[in-house]
Formats: structure tokens, sequence, C-alpha cells
């Protein structure tokens, strides 16, 4: 082995040296964009966040055949008390309320009761020439409640510690039935003809009722026109006695009259009466088949039982989520 | 380990390419499902606040000075002077209602046994501002002062005539001459006498079956600050009480062992 030689080895080693440097750096090189990679992926995730559709921006999303696009508005006053619930993993999209559409939950010290009503919408964008969507709606109660416990060491603060609970399905069952969604709605006049008409009061119609299922659903709606936002328009109220839904106007002593006409009434006064452990109060299947006639007959009874459900939902549901899942049903081809 | 060989034999411009290559496949494979995700959301949620159910509260009368009435304890009807107002002077006792936070319609239940010929009637009252009174003029209002205080006294007048209560279960036409609860039963909802009192050989007095009254529906009145709205209940005397002799209320005022004892409830309820 002369010198030559042994440079010849010290410069290969040096290469292999210089090249494993090399390959080690274009590994680290790789691994790094990878992992920028991912993060700028799940960044976009977090940010996501629920929230589409600022104003201004317009930004909605949809699939290829339509898009749910919410009204240019705010987000619920309550949104924070999604935070203490332990089982929400929704990821809808928040759902915007303006001024005059909204469910009490715009501004003030809000919230609804018995005789609350208003209006909530949205867009439905179809993307083709003509969609048909099936829309569910489903109210879920939830408890507020806010335990304190000591601090462990002294000098500290108390832990409060604040949470939401779903409550039990009597009570689920209670605001399926008292709240109602309608798709129309009329307004009655003081005096229709005059040019100063107020309005005293609404008629509904249309109703998006709950069967079997507690969720209320719209099946088959179809929207037509091809990228316009078209505006649907469900009208919520929680009506303030039974004598709203069936008519007890027999009773000298009851004032208030249904606000449903026909074919709407029969549909609601059929609702209560096939599903009553949602209207009255603890309400178990006897040998009495309930009818209209029987609830207006007896209605000190069960006018009563209905108010008492109100009264239970008003002492043991804090806050309700309203949410509206959307799905294209199967196009039958003619 | 081979990979990396092979690698390392590709010249340079093929090398950045494989790199490329690879970071855009990975950077797909990330993009792909969370556009899937974006882009399957069509769902709408929101979230709303359940009001508390309001109350209806029924204390006695407020102190002037005092933000809240003061709780139905301080309410008695003592010191009846029945002489006094068998006399023609009738007796006056102040009490609230508070409808709660939603102001909501009212209706206000009278109920009250006949033993004592007495005429119960109700008034909406206001505790007006006393400076300056006379002595005479203070006479003729009704005082309400609290139990454990009463030299504490608040002033108070009656507004307007008296309160329409309608009858849900009185005899007109009675028997005693006087008005007392139905007797018998007439097809009405509430039980009459002998439907509730008469089982075997038990007859209580006829003047034990309460009558009761209503009003129409109230609402509150006042201004804003004070949530409480004031009535007097006034006690005056049944003159017809004496007309059939068989019947008559009498020997009240004689030194017998034949004192008599009423009992009263007033009622709030919400009314539409």
């Amino acid at each position: 082995m002369n010198k030559a030689d042994g440079n010849d080895v010290l410069e290969e080693k040096k290469t292999d040296k210089r090249n494993r440097k090399m390959s080690i750096i274009k590994i680290a090189a790789i691994g790094l964009s990878i992992v920028f990679v991912v993060l700028f992926s799940t960044f976009a995730w977090f940010s996501m966040n629920r929230d589409v559709g600022t104003s201004g921006m317009g930004v909605t999303v949809g699939s290829d055949s339509y898009q749910i696009v919410p009204l240019d508005g705010i987000t619920s006053i309550y949104q924070d008390y999604y935070n203490y619930m332990s089982d929400n993993q929704d990821t809808s999209m928040v759902w915007k309320m303006t001024a005059e559409n909204n469910m009490e939950n715009y501004t003030g010290d809000a919230g609804i009761s018995p005789g609350a009503y208003g209006t909530i919408s949205f867009y439905v964008k179809p993307r083709d020439a003509s969609v048909n969507l099936d829309l569910s709606f489903e109210i879920v109660g939830y408890k507020y409640s806010e335990t304190t416990q000591a601090a462990a060491e002294e000098g500290q603060d108390p832990i409060t510690t604040k949470s939401m609970t779903r409550v039990s399905n009597e009570l689920q069952g209670y605001l399926a039935g008292h709240i109602f969604l309608f798709e129309t709605r009329t307004p009655v006049y003081d005096d229709p003809e005059s040019e100063n008409k107020k309005i005293i009061s609404y008629m509904y119609s249309d109703p998006i009722l709950s069967t079997t299922e507690i969720a209320k659903v719209i099946s088959n709606r179809t929207f037509y026109k091809t990228d316009e936002n078209t505006p649907v328009n469900i009208y919520w109220v929680w009506p303030k006695t039974l004598s709203t839904l069936v008519d007890a106007t027999e009773n000298a002593y009851v004032t208030i009259e249904p606000f449903c006409e026909n074919p709407a009434y029969t549909a609601v006064v059929n609702n209560v009466t096939t599903y009553p452990a949602r209207f009255l109060y603890k309400y178990s299947d006897t040998e009495t088949t309930l009818t209209a006639s029987l609830l207006s007959s007896q209605y000190e009874t069960y006018g009563d039982l209905y108010d008492r459900a109100d009264n239970e939902i008003g002492l043991n549901v804090s806050y309700i989520t309203l949410k509206m899942t959307t799905t294209e049903t199967a196009q039958t081809t003619p | 380990m081979i990979l990396f060989k092979k690698f390392k034999q590709l010249d340079k411009k093929k090398k950045v390419e494989v790199i490329i290559s690879s970071i855009l496949t990975v950077a797909l494979m990330i993009a792909l499902p969370v556009y899937a995700w974006f882009a399957s959301n069509k769902n709408l949620e929101t979230i709303t606040k359940i009001k508390e159910p309001g109350e209806i509260i029924i204390r006695a009368g407020k102190r002037s000075g005092e933000t809240e009435a003061d709780s139905i304890v301080n309410f008695e009807m003592k010191d009846i002077d029945i002489e006094s107002i068998a006399g023609g002077k009738p007796q006056r006792f102040v009490f609230s209602v508070m409808p709660g936070d939603y102001n909501l319609g009212y209706k206000i239940q009278l109920a009250h046994t006949t033993n004592i010929p007495f005429v119960y009637t109700i008034y909406k009252a206001e505790a007006p501002d006393t400076t300056g009174m006379s002595e005479a003029q203070l006479a003729q209002l009704t005082i309400y002062s609290p139990v454990e205080d009463k030299s504490d006294k608040t002033y108070y007048q009656t507004v307007g005539s008296a309160l329409t209560m309608t009858p849900l279960n009185e005899d007109d036409a009675s028997v005693v001459g006087r008005k007392i609860a139905k007797q018998n039963d007439t097809g009405d909802a509430y039980k009459s006498y002998s439907q509730t009192y008469i089982t075997g050989t038990d007859t209580p007095e006829v003047y034990a079956v309460p009558v009761y009254l209503q009003s129409g529906k109230q609402t509150h009145s006042g201004d804003s600050a004070d949530s409480y709205d004031y009535y007097i209940l006034e006690l005056s005397w049944d003159t017809t009480a004496n007309v059939n002799d068989n019947y008559a209320f009498k020997d009240w005022n004689t030194g017998k062992n034949n004192k008599e004892t009423d009992i009263i409830y007033i009622t709030a309820s919400r009314q539409e």
C-alpha cells in the first residue's frame, strides 16, 4: 500500500461521508416538507371552526349538486354554551341569525317561552337544473349547570365547572311536541281594508311534524333556480295553550282559538292524539283513546296537562339546539 | 436502504424530480380528504335559550322606603271589631300580587266560608304620599304595618271601584236569607254541599262550604319600578243577615260561648 492508495482510501471515505451527509440532509428536507404539508392541512381544519359565511366574503360550502347558504347575519348569542357540552361532536355550519330572522337568540336578554314565535331562514342554491332535498329538523334540549369546588390549596380561587347535559327523553319529547315548525304563515289583520292595518295574530299552515322519529322532516322538496339563492323560511312557534292546537272554544272560559285551518288543523290534531306523550305532562297510554272532541270537552284536564309540560320544559331545560340536516332525495327517473 | 442507494445513483435532475413528486403526492393525499370533509357540510345548527317560568307571588303590603313587599306572614286579619263592622264601618286589610318577570295577566280568586255574615270586597290600592295630610285625612286611609312592628305604618287608599268578583257557586235565594254556597246539585262543575259533605249520617254545617269568587283579568298597573299590584280587602256587614228570623245571625255580641270562625283563601293564577 503506497501513500497514493492511502489517499484514495481517505478520499473515498471522505466522499462516502459527504454522500451520507447529503442523503441525511435530503431525508431531513423531505421529512420537513411532509411535516409542513400536514401542519397546513390541519390548520385549515382548525380554522374552519364551523363558521362559514362571513359578511362580505360569502364563502359557502356544498357538494356538487347544491349548496346551503346561511343568511348574512351573526351567530347565536348563546354560541359559547357549545363549549360546555361534552357530547357534541357536531360539525354543522352555524345558522346565522338576523334582526328579523332569529330564534330569540339575536340580542339582549332573549330566549323562548310559550307564546314565542318567529322566523329562521337560509338559502338553497342548486348547482344543477334542479335538486330534490329532504330537510330534517331536530331539537335537542340541554340543562346548564355550574358546580363550584373549593380550591385544592389555600389562597386559590374555587374551581367552577360549567356543563351542558342532555335532558331526559321525556323532556326531549315535550320539546319536539311543543315547539312547532311551519312552512307557511299568514298574518291576520285587525282591519284588512285599512291602510294602517295591524297584525293581530298569525295563522300557520304546512306543518313540519315529527312522526315516530322525533325529527321533523320536509320530504322531497324541489329547488329549481340554478346558481340562485332560493330562500327557505321556517316559521317556528311555541303555542301558549292546548286550545291553540285543538279547538276548545265550546268551553266558555277558553279565549284562544286554533292557529291552523284545515288541512293543517287536522294534521296537527292527529299529531297530538297520536303522540300525546309529547304534548301532555306524564301522559301514559290508558284505555282512553284521545280524540279532538275529548280534548275539548275535558279541556280543564288536558289543557292543564299541556301547561304542566310547558312548565317542566321551563324548569328543566336551559338551552335547545335546532339542527337542520339536508340530504338529496334519490331522484326517480320518469 | 436499497431505495436510498437507488436514490443516490440517480443524477441530480432526477433526484429533484423524485423529491418534488413525492412531496406533491403526500400533499394531495392529505388535501383530498380535507376538501371532501369541507364539502360534505350541508347542515345548519343554532342554539337558543329557554326562559324560566314566571312566578306569581302574593305578599302583604309594602312599607314606604322598601323595594319589596313584606312576606305574606305579615298579612294579618286580626283585631276585627265586629261591632263597628256591623255598625256600618268596614275594616280593611292590604295585600299585594307580583305578576312576575313577564308581567302576565292574572285573576284573583277569593274563597271564604260563610259562618259570619261578612261581605268581602276587593279594591285596587295605592300608597299615596301622606306628607301634609291631616289626622282626619289619615283616618280615612287603610293602615298596613308588619307583624313585628305595629308602629311602622304605611297608608294605602283604594283606587277606583271594587273588583267585579264573579261568584262560582253562590246560592242567590238561599233559605238562610243571605248568600251561602249552593246546597244542591245543579249540574255545575263545582260540587255542592250535598255532593261533598253529606256522607252517611255526617251532616256538617252548611256554612262550612266555601263560596268561590273570581275576578276578571288583572294586568300589572303602576310604574315599572314597582313590580307589585296592591289590593285592599274590605270586610263589611251583610245587612240581609237578619232578615229571616229562623236563621238570623244573632247573639254574636252577647256573652255566650258561640263565637264563629271563617276561613278565607286568596289565590292568584295566570289568566290569558
